[in-house]
């Protein structure tokens, strides 16, 4: 059944190719695609058992492919899956008028929604397969698409600089990685990630490989200072590229630390804890500071993603069963609430054609429903309670507060910098008398509606019955840090007078 | 879409501050004012914060206070 959710993007491709003429047909075979995708990935959690941690869906293809393609999922993996098959449809959903930059160029349109189905197999590959090595590629090669995506169907004077930033500094972080994975190669005999993970790796060679994997990491989540990248990225490509950055994009440095940082090398994780915390009490200040002075609404929300994937690397660290979970809930909580913030942006430029914070005021007055929506949203970002991201932000300081109060004290200081940013921009942007820059434009459309009603929708729903994700989490969360049995464990520090 | 092309009054004083905001990196210069507070947020705070968690790591079991113990028993002994 992985295969089929692998192959099924890329059937739409070749339909594309070879069947479709005109821009109205290629869209509906690359959204016919992508809804089956995601009907598929419902019917995998369906079929997926919560109760044992192991791998399941297992397939193994080594025999007939020249490389050890083995893909399974498990708990952990599944919520990234799902979230990747509900954004790419929105993606598809989200972008209206493709032939606008291209003067009605069919092939462009092909190109575009051939990308994005390109990079949702290559997304879910990289969340199913179990080889470090076809990790690496898959990580590598959703630069490729991303790449053209913001170089060339952006609209933006920067769109160049931008797509070459994205690229230049994970390929720098991921060439580290990928010595990391040589020298493991070397040690070990193979890459097949159950089989590493059977393997008893020396704490100092641990701590050396641990560094380069994390860069590669580091500059994906992205933490201070590898961050430059994101902002620029975010605010040049299009509405769709914002989504997919935002969505999924930035969740795979997360499902690295899961699958590879703390199963792989446990006593590395541990030693090095401290740098992380730094680099993400770093993270969340400083972004969200330089947040209160961005003047452009994509690099508002890009900071802001800065601040709340700082968070779930913290919980991601905190190495109890709690903040990993809130880590993983956070993720796919921000996963929804950022491509959604995204399309609500993209409501205002699709009218009005700039970014630019001062031109907006009073939007509630003339776009009362759209008003509503982006305040819902705005709420959501902040973590308010009800919504999904307050559950994951207060599991991932609550474990992270187990390992060490006092930092999590300083950055959960997050709370009142990310309410203080947000409510400042809904502020200026809705509130107020309207904006005697822009001429009065039509609310929301039925389609923009129901675009952002499953993001709503989904944000509540998860918010106020959570166990929906928790419950197929936890036992591959606990087996993620109690399973592994070696002298060299790294088990969570028991309280004092405890058994 | 609902909204035209020309349904933006655009005003020179925002299109310069939004280019100026876009092209920071182009107009900075390193100045005993930037050299200080570089040196102060990415090498003093940071430090600080390292070494705060560093000594601070795996010290603290917050939730051990019950009936009968002091706070001492907070800081865990290894």
């Amino acid at each position: 059944m992985l295969t089929v959710l692998l192959l099924i993007p890329l059937i739409g491709v070749i339909g594309i190719i070879l069947g479709c003429s005109n821009e109205r047909q290629s869209r509906q075979v690359a959204l016919l695609v992508s809804l089956a995708n995601f009907a598929l990935s419902l019917v995998l959690w369906g079929e997926y058992d919560g109760n044992c941690s192991h791998f399941q869906f297992v397939q193994d293809w080594s025999s007939v492919t020249f490389c050890h393609f083995i893909i399974g999922l498990d708990g952990i993996s599944l919520f990234f899956v799902l979230l990747t098959t509900f954004i790419i449809p929105t993606c598809i959903l989200g972008t209206p008028n493709l032939t606008s930059n291209q003067s009605g160029n069919i092939s462009a349109v092909k190109s575009f929604l051939i990308s994005l189905l390109v990079i949702e197999t290559l997304l879910i590959a990289l969340f199913v397969v179990l080889d470090l090595l076809l990790f690496y590629i898959c990580f590598e090669s959703v630069l490729i698409p991303l790449f053209l995506m913001i170089g060339i169907w952006s609209h933006s004077q920067h769109k160049v600089r931008a797509s070459f930033m994205l690229f230049l500094y994970t390929l720098f972080g991921s060439l580290f990685m990928l010595l990391s994975f040589i020298a493991l190669y070397m040690s070990i005999g193979s890459t097949d990630y159950q089989l590493i993970a059977t393997s008893c790796i020396q704490p100092e060679i641990q701590k050396i490989l641990w560094l380069g994997i994390f860069l590669a990491l580091a500059i994906k989540t992205p933490l201070v200072p590898f961050h430059i990248w994101l902002p620029l990225a975010h605010t040049e490509a299009p509405l769709a590229g914002s989504m997919l950055l935002a969505g999924v994009i930035l969740k795979m440095a997360t499902y690295g630390y899961l699958r590879i940082l703390l199963p792989l090398f446990p006593e590395a994780s541990s030693y090095y804890t401290p740098l992380v915390y730094t680099l993400c009490t770093i993270s969340i200040i400083y972004t969200s500071l330089s947040t209160l002075r961005q003047i452009n609404l994509k690099s508002i929300i890009a900071y802001a993603s800065i601040s709340h994937m700082a968070i779930a690397t913290m919980g991601v660290f905190s190495n109890n069963v709690q903040g990993i979970e809130g880590s993983i809930l956070l993720s796919v909580a921000h996963g929804l609430a950022s491509p959604a913030l995204f399309i609500s942006v993209g409501v205002l430029y699709d009218r009005w054609h700039t970014l630019i914070l001062p031109y907006y005021r009073g939007l509630t007055s003339t776009m009362p429903l759209f008003s509503l929506l982006f305040f819902i949203f705005c709420l959501a970002n902040m973590a308010v309670p009800l919504t999904a991201n307050f559950l994951g932000e207060f599991l991932s300081f609550a474990g992270a507060y187990q390992r060490n109060p006092f930092i999590t004290i300083l950055a959960s200081s997050s709370v009142v910098l990310t309410a203080a940013y947000t409510i400042w921009t809904y502020n200026r942007v809705c509130l107020g008398s309207p904006s005697r820059y822009l001429y009065p434009c039509l609310d929301i459309s039925r389609r923009e509606f129901f675009l952002l009603l499953p993001f709503l929708l989904l944000i509540f729903v998860l918010g106020i019955v959570p166990f929906v994700i928790l419950d197929s989490l936890h036992f591959s969360v606990s087996s993620l840090i109690y399973s592994k049995i070696s002298p060299f464990q790294a088990v969570p520090m028991p309280v004092e007078g405890s058994p | 879409m609902a909204g035209d092309h020309n349904s933006l009054i655009k005003n020179a004083a925002i299109e310069r501050w939004g280019i100026m905001r876009n092209n920071l990196h182009q107009t900075f210069r390193f100045t005993r004012a930037t050299i200080v507070t570089g040196f102060i947020c990415s090498v003093a705070i940071p430090l600080g914060i390292y070494t705060f968690c560093y000594v601070e790591d795996y010290k603290w079991d917050i939730t051990a206070i019950r009936r009968g113990q002091t706070k001492g028993d907070m800081k865990i002994k290894h």
